[in-house]
């Protein structure tokens, strides 16, 4: 049987999926822009962002109509539920996204501190997280989200290592110490925007199983 | 919690057809519990066992137990009048008795058992139980059909509340009410639970999900689910409970 509700799924569903695409496209912008030193291509992520903030007080606006209308339960109130949190986790990626763009414009301004090694494996890995989750969300897919929660921990290790390396740059020349912040800074916003997918996955999790797997349970 | 009311291998039949089926159900004391499912699935059916006003039905019949406080009332040797007393009953449709005043309608459960005494502070504790007493304590000779659906409706719980009943059963008691009227005797259960086990009739969810504390779900004659009604209306265990609650049938 076709409900009405079921309209009201598929658009927000929909309207999420577009805002996760721009989310990717601004983080792939940044950390090209950053690895293929093209300063111009970081104005784009701007622009990306631009989007993901408009889509993220409609999604808000959909969301509260969706509530006040259709009362949704059981599987549809998970859903609605999942999908205010992820609008929020994605708003937040797109922010991280301008911060690696702010970040990456200052690194390049100066002489390179060394060859990028470690952050493109990083980025590679979290970009690779963010499409799982949204894949995940999409094909209500326990198996991908779960395989993005299990991704989390390599990120944050990655994250750990760059910063002790930076950390050997700084105290061996003070010079470098500002190049490495910004280096340390965008390690940092590629974990957040792990972190972010990883909440994406758990609440897809919820959405599918109606379990709640976050802060360390487990299915 | 213990159980005030525990339906054991409960079957209902009228003639031939199967009503209800093998329903095992405890409905722990000063508790709400809400009982939903489509039309025919057999919850109304169920309710009206529990007071024994299945049996008023001809070829009805109810087999399997109904304890309440531990004792059959299918015992043999008890009226089932006595049981109604124990076990009240408010229906879908208000019916204030026709040419009673208000008055009258609370207190003729009492006049007919023949407990006559103190019958003005019964009435006024039934209606301030039915958070009725504010509006009606001027005009308690007006006729009890002069009032409001709504506070009709909460008349009728007066009514019931007048024998103090330690169960009061309610068949759809707000589906013939505006949301106002709705939202008051809502309230009003929600604060009955305090002194009253409530076994309520819905086929409105939402109302299920914001009184109850836990919901029973029926399908065609048995039992799917019971549970915390915000265990079952948030993560429910049986995918015909999940369907039916989020209106893919029924």
């Amino acid at each position: 049987m076709d409900r009405s509700i079921d309209q009201g799924i598929v658009k927000l569903r929909e309207k999420l999926l577009l805002m996760g695409g721009y989310v990717e496209k601004a983080i792939e912008e940044a950390i090209q822009a950053l690895l293929e030193n093209q300063p111009t291509r970081f104005e784009k992520v701007h622009a990306y962002e631009s989007k993901i903030n408009v889509l993220h007080k409609e999604v808000d606006e959909d969301c509260l109509k969706f509530l006040a209308i259709q009362s949704p339960l059981a599987a549809d109130l998970r859903f609605i539920l999942a999908v205010i949190k992820i609008n929020t986790d994605l708003e937040r990626m797109g922010d991280q996204a301008v911060n690696i763009a702010l970040n990456g414009k200052e690194y390049l301004g100066h002489p390179p501190l060394k060859p990028l090694i470690d952050i493109p494996r990083m980025a590679e890995q979290t970009q690779f997280m963010v499409k799982e989750a949204l894949d995940s969300f999409v094909q209500r897919d326990l198996a991908l989200a779960t395989d993005v929660l299990d991704r989390d921990d390599a990120v944050d290790a990655m994250k750990s290592q760059i910063f002790r390396e930076l950390l050997t740059y700084m105290m061996g020349d003070p010079k470098k110490i500002e190049q490495s912040l910004n280096l340390i800074l965008i390690s940092r916003n590629l974990e957040r925007i792990a972190d972010h997918a990883t909440n994406i996955a758990e609440d897809v999790i919820f959405v599918v199983s109606g379990k709640d797997v976050r802060h360390g349970a487990r299915l | 919690m213990k159980p005030i009311v525990e339906a054991k291998n409960l079957n209902a039949y009228f003639e031939n057809f199967h009503a209800v089926k093998n329903v095992s159900l405890a409905v722990p004391e000063k508790s709400l519990v809400a009982l939903i499912g489509p039309s025919g699935c057999g919850k109304s059916t169920f309710l009206r066992c529990l007071n024994r006003m299945h049996e008023e039905i001809p070829k009805a019949r109810v087999e399997g137990e109904v304890l309440l406080g531990g004792s059959s009332i299918y015992d043999r040797k008890l009226d089932p009048v006595a049981v109604r007393r124990s076990i009240g009953m408010v229906f879908q449709k208000p019916n204030p008795f026709p040419g009673m005043s208000i008055f009258e309608n609370v207190v003729v459960g009492l006049k007919l058992t023949g407990s006559r005494d103190r019958m003005d502070q019964v009435a006024e504790e039934a209606l301030k139980g039915a958070a009725l007493w504010e509006e009606v304590k001027d005009k308690l000779k007006k006729p009890g059909t002069s009032l409001s659906g709504g506070q009709q409706q909460r008349l009728c719980i007066a009514r019931a509340l007048a024998m103090k009943p330690p169960v009061l059963l309610m068949d759809e008691p707000t589906s013939a009410l505006d949301p106002i009227s709705t939202a008051k005797v809502e309230e009003l259960m929600i604060s009955l639970k305090k002194s009253v086990t409530l076994i309520v009739v819905t086929h409105n969810m939402q109302q299920a999900a914001r009184v109850s504390d836990r919901t029973a779900f029926f399908l065609m004659g048995e039992l799917v689910e019971y549970d915390e009604s915000s265990t079952l209306f948030t993560v429910p265990k049986d995918a015909k409970t999940e369907q039916y609650i989020t209106g893919r049938f029924g």
